[in-house]
């Protein structure tokens, strides 16, 4: 009964050893998405989940990028308007509009895009990063830019990102020089 | 043997459980010596019950230096019982430093040993032990060294036959190293510390030559016999000059029956494998107990000093025990050599047989000890197991558990077990031996008695013993629990909101009806749930408080001032994790009072105060926060000062005015708190930026305030974790807010003309009342609403005229201050869960967190004591301007 077990493993093995290995892909993952007219992209590990626009609840007072709050399986986040942030003209919700959640040392918010664009893979020598004081103030969220396709797109990053907006305080220390 | 990472865990549990009992029945003896009164005998039956269920953890975890230790403790722990010593409070200093000790070892138990911490337990252990005033005596031993205790003169006995040699060995210093030297060669039969000496006796089959060259030293060969000791000098004289008449006679040694029990212990950790029934045998001949005769039934009865809890206690473990043991001889039926099985018989064993021998239970123990016996030599793999073995044990267990019951309808656990013994032994050598369990238990020969008939234990009327039952739950569980029920809270409303609806739109009456009863019923029990849950979390922070007495105790002492400790409102509950995250921002709060505030005894005579400074804990609810004050009456706080200080550290600068308040909240600045400013932090990094680190984690505020010569407060304000109250749904500008219900006094429709001007201010008289108006935009800041909100979804209601004739109008109120409000309409009234915003949002002002409605959406809450304040100052404001 033994060896009958071990007559079949080892089929087993070698059968799958002949398989063809599962592709891999080099570099890292990102989401490619839009906001107004602009492409950005976001490292997807930084992505818990990506939902409709829910209902969002206006936070009076509140910085000019937050938009409101919602509730997501009983979590209350901010959520961030992205378009109204980097100074891109007022838009409203459209069939295409997604939240993009992230959860950043275990606090979460939500990000407004308006439309999710594609996944691409980058190898390292396709991000360039990008020296801040180069950058606007909106824009000082991003840290590099890719270079893949022919246009350059900046890509942002989540930890800048909630600085400037929660932390303005230390986010304008850190960039004042 | 390796402990499991779930076996530590337990222990760790379980010790954390003891050591603070241990705190607890410490605080109780500290007040009654305090007092000027004896400590009480309970109290002494606990702390003894503590040390020795912890003997039993440390046996466990195979702490053998600890186990030796307790054991020590325990000694004169009986001489207390038996009034032959009474605690004093240094006797209680040293307690309280072994509480310490305990508890840093338990902590650390899954780490490498620690060895000091062991030699520290020791001494502190030895120093206890000697403290024992004899009163019949009266004579102090407390110049020479510890006399030998039982434990160890059994040990010299059973060593009489044997062909080792005794050394007696001292030494200066480095004992640690000698130690471990003797232990990888012989068996220590004595040892002390003594002024700064130690003296090792032990038995060993080496020469003395070879000992010497081990240990690098000159060592003494003792004769056998006791007296020998005499040679090793008067240093050492109070381990045979203490009692002339001291014999190592075992039999007419009369010792405490609990002494038995834990001299077991001690013999198993010390003797050399498959020793330890020959010293049981060589005592009486049969494999059993040292001191009972064989084929002798128990009869003594359970003395009235044992209460109810303790058997109650006695029965809950046992039973504990039982269980899992019936559960490892299953196991062990289909595997016989499953080792991890056999250990675990084999500890259940032990302990039942120690609680037992402890409480008195003679035939409980006697029958766990063999049972125990045979376990062990199993697990020495002297014994195979065979199904007639089996059957054997299983039938032993039984009669475990038919005592126990016995033990619970309230008559004494008695039986005739010899029959039982007879069969165990011949099971055990082999023979087939038939299974017939009814004719095992004879009935006990002696009559039924109810326990304790004439004490303060069991009552006769109740034969059926009530244990406290209580069962360890993991946390994690718990907030999943607390969680669902919030979420449930919602769940309700939907099915109300869906009721409603129907009801409204006319669906079957019958149907319709139902609906609504079953929303009802679910109501109550919701409402039932929600209280119950609210309550599990919840623990009293005077557990957490009472601790602090001993902190405050050691610290004056250490500072030369005398401060007494007041606690307030210890009842007022708080949920679990809370209170322990309290634990160090408190007590550094508290240190850094004695430590800075309160002044020495000389100089607060001088300045007219009492000689005993005091700091206030002070525990109490308000709304839907918990405020927790550390207030005391010493010299308070330099503003001057404070601020040259800040200037210094470069918080601020020389040009900034600040009012007092936002100087003395400088103190929680990063930069501010100097190194070193309190002794004996002991590297938690703690300091007064942490203590409001800790408290901001935890969502609450920190607040202080002080008057120089009169002393400081520190305000701590937590909110209640899951705050789910009823609320007033309200809304504007197209936006639904919830108000919560206990801050509203009245809603009412007004007509425009009952609005009243002054100046800026508008005002409606209701009733007799004046009560100023505002209207929640303005308030709340929606005003920005239109330019600020692009992704406004459509609400669910139709949006009203703005324009309308009467108006609703919503009077807050905090206390006996009233503020009125215009809403557009009121949706209702609901439960609401208030949750908090967002770690990233931190503290929005005017809301105290948002609410998730049946539809998903998030209602905000409105912080009605922020509001009122924010309107107050408006208000202020435009006093200023118009005056």
């Amino acid at each position: 009964m033994l060896e009958e077990l071990r007559k079949q493993l080892e089929a087993k093995l070698a059968s799958v050893a002949h398989e063809e290995p599962a592709p891999v892909y080099a570099g890292k993952q990102f989401l490619v998405f839009r906001a107004d007219k602009q492409e950005m992209l976001i490292a997807v590990d930084d992505v818990r989940e990506i939902i409709m626009p829910p209902p969002i609840s206006y936070l009076p007072r509140a910085t000019q990028e937050i938009e409101g709050v919602i509730a997501l399986r009983g979590e209350i986040m901010p959520v961030i308007n992205l378009r109204r942030m980097l100074g891109f003209e007022r838009a409203g919700l459209t069939a295409s509009t997604r939240c993009l959640v992230s959860s950043p040392e275990e606090q979460s918010f939500a990000l407004i895009v308006d439309e999710l664009t594609e996944f691409v893979w980058l190898l390292e020598d396709e991000i360039d990063s990008v020296a801040q004081d180069y950058l606007s103030d909106e824009f000082k969220i991003v840290r590099a830019i890719s270079k893949n396709s022919n246009v350059v797109r900046p890509i942002v990053d989540v930890n800048l990102l909630v600085q400037a907006v929660f932390r303005r305080e230390q986010f304008n220390e850190q960039n004042a020089h | 043997m390796e402990l499991s990472q779930d076996m530590l865990r337990e222990l760790r549990a379980e010790s954390g459980e003891l050591i603070e009992r241990f705190s607890s029945v410490w605080i109780l003896m500290n007040s009654v010596l305090e007092k000027g009164q004896q400590v009480r005998r309970s109290e002494v039956n606990e702390l003894f019950r503590i040390l020795h269920t912890l003997k039993g953890l440390a046996e466990i975890a195979t702490l053998t230096r600890v186990v030796s230790a307790l054991h020590l403790i325990e000694d004169r722990l009986a001489e207390v019982r038996a009034e032959r010593s009474s605690l004093e409070s240094a006797d209680l200093e040293v307690l309280a430093e072994c509480q310490l000790l305990l508890e840093k070892i338990f902590v650390s138990a899954h780490q490498a040993p620690n060895e000091s911490l062991y030699s520290d337990l020791e001494m502190q252990a030895q120093v206890f032990c000697v403290g024992a005033q004899p009163v019949a005596h009266g004579e102090r031993i407390s110049h020479s060294c510890m006399p030998l205790s039982t434990s160890e003169k059994e040990l010299w006995a059973s060593y009489t036959q044997r062909p080792e040699f005794f050394y007696a060995f001292e030494c200066h210093g480095n004992f640690e190293d000698l130690r471990s030297r003797i232990v990888s060669v012989a068996d220590i039969v004595i040892e002390r510390i003594h002024d700064g000496r130690a003296l090792f006796v032990f038995a060993t089959e080496l020469d003395q030559n070879l000992i010497e060259q081990i240990l690098d030293d000159k060592v003494r060969l003792l004769q056998k016999a006791v007296s020998s000791l005499r040679s090793l000098g008067a240093a050492w004289s109070g381990l045979w000059d203490r009692n002339p008449q001291a014999t190592f006679d075992l039999e007419s040694a009369g010792l405490p029956r609990s002494d038995n029990s834990s001299a077991e212990d001690l013999l198993g950790s010390f003797l050399p494998e498959g020793s330890h029934d020959v010293v049981a045998q060589e005592a009486s001949g049969e494999k059993v107990f040292a001191q009972s005769k064989p084929g002798q039934t128990q009869t003594s009865e359970i003395g009235p000093e044992v209460d109810r809890e303790m058997i109650a206690d006695f029965l809950q473990n046992g039973d504990e025990l039982l269980e899992c043991l019936t559960q490892s001889m299953l196991v062990l039926e289909n595997n016989p050599y499953d080792s991890s099985c056999i250990e675990e018989i084999f500890r259940a064993a032990h302990t039942i047989k120690g609680t037992a021998g402890m409480i008195g239970f003679g035939c409980v123990e006697q029958l766990c000890h063999a049972l125990e016996n045979t376990f062990d030599r199993i697990r020495k793999k002297q014994l195979k197991i065979t199904p007639a073995l089996t059957d054997t044990l299983l039938v032993g267990w039984d009669i475990v558990r038919h005592l126990f019951d016995l033990l619970r309808a309230g008559q004494q656990p008695l039986a005739n077990i010899d029959d039982y013994l007879n069969r165990l032994s011949r099971a055990e050598r082999g023979e087939q031996v038939p299974v017939e369990k009814a004719a095992l238990l004879n009935p006990s020969k002696t009559p039924a008695t109810p326990i304790g008939a004439g004490g303060n234990s069991l009552k006769s009327e109740t034969p059926k013993t009530e244990a406290i039952e209580t069962i360890r739950v993991d946390l994690k569980r718990l907030d999943s629990l607390v969680n669902l029920v919030g979420e449930l809270v919602i769940d309700r409303t939907r099915f109300a909101r869906i009721e409603e609806a129907m009801r409204l739109r006319g669906t079957n009456a019958e149907l319709s009806h139902q609906m609504a009863e079953s929303v009802l019923l679910f109501g109550r029990h919701m409402n039932e749930v929600q209280n119950i849950i609210m309550k599990v979390r919840m623990v009293p922070v005077g557990n957490a408080f009472y601790k602090f007495t001993r902190v405050v105790r050691g610290l004056s002492r250490q500072c030369g001032k005398e401060v007494e400790l007041v606690i307030e409102g210890g009842e007022t509950e708080l949920d679990k994790t809370l209170v322990e995250e309290l634990g160090d921002p408190l007590v550094h709060l508290i240190r850094n009072s004695i430590d800075h505030g309160i002044e020495e005894p000389e100089e607060r005579i001088k300045v007219g105060k009492s000689r005993k400074g005091s700091i206030r804990l002070s525990a109490q609810q308000q709304g839907n926060m918990i405020v927790i004050c550390v207030e005391d009456n010493g010299k308070g706080l330099d503003v001057e000062r404070i601020r040259a200080k800040a200037i210094k550290n470069g918080l601020i600068k020389e040009t900034e005015n600040l009012g007092r308040k936002d100087i003395f909240n400088l103190i929680f600045e990063p930069g501010f708190s100097t190194a070193a400013k309190v002794t004996n932090i002991s590297g938690r990094g703690v300091g007064m930026d942490v203590v409001r680190k800790n408290i901001q984690k935890l969502k609450g505020v920190v607040d202080l305030d002080s008057n120089m010569g009169e002393g400081t407060k520190i305000t701590i304000k937590l909110p209640i974790t899951l705050a789910i109250v009823p609320g007033l749904m309200v809304e504007v500008a197209g936006e639904c807010f919830a108000v919560p219900l206990v801050n509203v006094i009245e809603s009412i429709g007004i007509s425009r003309d009952q609005i009243q001007q002054m100046g800026q201010a508008q005002f409606v008289k209701l009733r007799d009342e004046v009560i100023p108006l505002v209207r929640f935009s303005d308030v709340l800041g929606l005003n920005q609403i239109d330019s600020n909100f692009w992704y406004k979804s459509p609400s669910p209601t139709p949006t009203l005229s703005r324009r309308r004739e009467r108006l609703v109008f919503v009077v807050l109120g905090i206390g006996s201050e009233r503020l009125g409000m215009v809403v557009d309409r009121l949706a209702g009234q609901q439960e609401i869960v208030i949750k908090p915003l967002g770690q990233l949002l931190g503290h929005q002002s005017g809301f105290a967190g948002g609410c998730v409605l049946g539809d998903g959406r998030v209602a905000l809450v409105i912080d009605v004591a922020d509001v009122m304040g924010v309107d107050a100052i408006q208000r202020g404001v435009h006093a200023r301007r118009t005056a």
